[in-house]
């Protein structure tokens, strides 16, 4: 038989420990959050009619609500847009809960396949989003076949790889991740 | 008020407690010596449940807000994470009213200190499980969702409500009591502290629900209105009273019981019962002169000639 879905959220797991580790993350002003929803009014992602849009996802981290944030794929939607931190009046800087998140998310691998591709451009190109297949009309127009990033400078990328090989980012996703 | 008017709140289980209950269990001077333990079997609780606006902003209890339940519950929540900040609270909110001077710092204060706010829904139930915890069910308007909790303890601000027998009290100085049941000023605005009755204040929670420095600053405003009425020496008296004719006073009584102030006695004058006006006491209703059968009182300003005068004044062609 199917499991029946209630719609209700149980409180008794409430996690205080998660509050304190996305304190540790970053989101250090997080319990003073009033939920007066002024980011939610100015944020894309609440336009664009996502779930946990960002005053949400602020009211489960301060409930500890560790499942559900880490469950949800709301947080890595957010576009960076850095408008909550601007209008937030309690100075909560909202966009470092959604990254607080995010890194708690990281630690625990739960986060959008697509995270763990950009993690391996970045280190085999130095970009995790970059153009591709350009080559022939760069060509055409007299430019050299990658443009001057990292793409273009090998010695560099190898220096650069080492130097992210020795960040945190080594423990959670051992690069070249192949 | 009392738990057991709410028996959605499974008010028949030792931890289902009023906040005045959980005030004493949290007071040194208490029956727990400051110890927070369960009533039921005195073991140290690990969440604790609060819920307020029990018995008030309710049609069928209490239509106003007590006002004190939002500061005091957050009160609570924060001598129990200062004291013991492992224990989880939950406070349910219809919403937060932390109106005034410093009470938002207060609310700020105790989110810091980790007490989950849980706004936007009145609790539903409280239901004691086979386990003997108590499963509580609101609503999180901020989470948009159905919440429940498992709780050790459940703590019900209820309702501040005037007390039996303030209607009597009332009538023996002639103060009337408002729709909600508690005595009514002369003017919210203009005379706070006066009532119908000359010479008698009120201060504090028998006029309406108020939090303690409300209370004291309505008191020393009672206290001053009285030491002005008294510290002169001399009363003055309103110059529109009734007064009696003694001699023309057929000692009928009717008008004793009329008077809303309480200033007409029956005394002894030329050896009979007459009726008299104790002028001080006369806010000049008129309402005894009008109902004197025997046309023994003169309401002074508004007497039979001057009444007929106005009438003839208006009615000359």
């Amino acid at each position: 038989m199917e499991e029946v879905r209630v719609n209700v959220i149980d409180l008794t797991n409430s996690d205080e420990n998660f509050v304190k580790e996305l304190e540790e993350l970053g989101a250090d002003e997080l319990r003073e959050c009033i939920q007066c929803g002024k980011c939610a009014a100015t944020c894309p992602m609440a336009l664009s009619g996502l779930e946990y849009y960002i005053k949400r996802i602020i009211h489960a981290a301060n409930l500890g609500l560790r499942d559900i944030l880490l469950e949800d794929s709301s947080v890595w939607a957010c576009q960076s847009c850095n408008r909550c931190v601007e209008v937030c009046p309690m100075d909560i800087k909202p966009y470092e809960v959604i990254q607080a998140v995010r890194r708690a998310a990281i630690r625990v691998e739960s986060c959008p396949a697509n995270t763990y591709e950009g993690l391996r451009n970045l280190y085999r190109f130095g970009h995790a989003v970059f153009p591709k297949g350009f080559e022939e009309r760069r060509k055409k127009a007299g430019l050299p076949e990658k443009p001057p990033t990292a793409l273009s400078f090998e010695e560099m990328r190898k220096k650069y790889q080492e130097l992210l090989r020795n960040t945190i980012l080594e423990e959670i996703a051992p690069f070249p991740l192949t | 008020m009392s738990k057991h008017h709410f028996k959605e709140y499974s008010p028949h289980h030792p931890d289902v407690i009023t906040s005045m209950e959980f005030e004493r269990i949290l007071s040194a001077t208490g029956p727990t010596g400051g110890e927070l333990k369960r009533p039921s079997d005195g073991t140290k609780p690990k969440t604790i449940a609060m819920i307020s606006c029990v018995g008030s902003r309710d049609e069928r209890y209490h239509p106003y807000c007590s006002k004190v339940c939002c500061m005091y519950m957050l009160k609570h929540a924060r001598i129990i994470k200062e004291k013991y900040p492992d224990i989880k609270v939950f406070l349910f909110f219809i919403d937060v009213r932390t109106a005034g001077k410093d009470f938002e710092e207060f609310y700020v204060y105790t989110r810091e200190l980790g007490a989950k706010i849980i706004k936007g829904g009145r609790v539903s139930a409280v239901d004691v499980k086979p386990n003997g915890k108590l499963r509580v069910r609101g609503f999180d308007s901020d989470l948009c969702s159905p919440v429940e909790l498992e709780a050790d303890m459940v703590v019900l601000a209820t309702a501040i409500e005037p007390p039996d027998g303030i209607e009597e009290l009332g009538s023996m100085f002639t103060a009337t009591c408002g729709r909600e049941g508690f005595l009514r000023e002369v003017h919210t605005k203009l005379y706070p502290v006066e009532t119908q009755a000359r010479g008698v204040f009120i201060a504090g929670c028998v006029q309406g629900p108020k939090d303690i420095p409300e209370s004291i600053a309505q008191a020393r405003a009672a206290a001053a209105a009285t030491a002005a009425l008294v510290i002169p020496g001399k009363i003055k008296f309103e110059a529109i009273i009734s007064e009696v004719d003694r001699d023309k006073c057929s000692s009928c009584g009717v008008c004793v019981p009329l008077c809303p102030y309480t200033a007409i006695k029956i005394v002894e004058y030329k050896g009979k019962e007459k009726a008299y006006i104790e002028p001080a006491l006369c806010a000049g209703c008129g309402v005894c002169a009008s109902a004197c059968p025997s046309r023994a009182i003169t309401f002074h300003g508004f007497t039979t000639e001057q009444i007929m005068a106005q009438i003839e004044a208006l009615t000359e062609p």
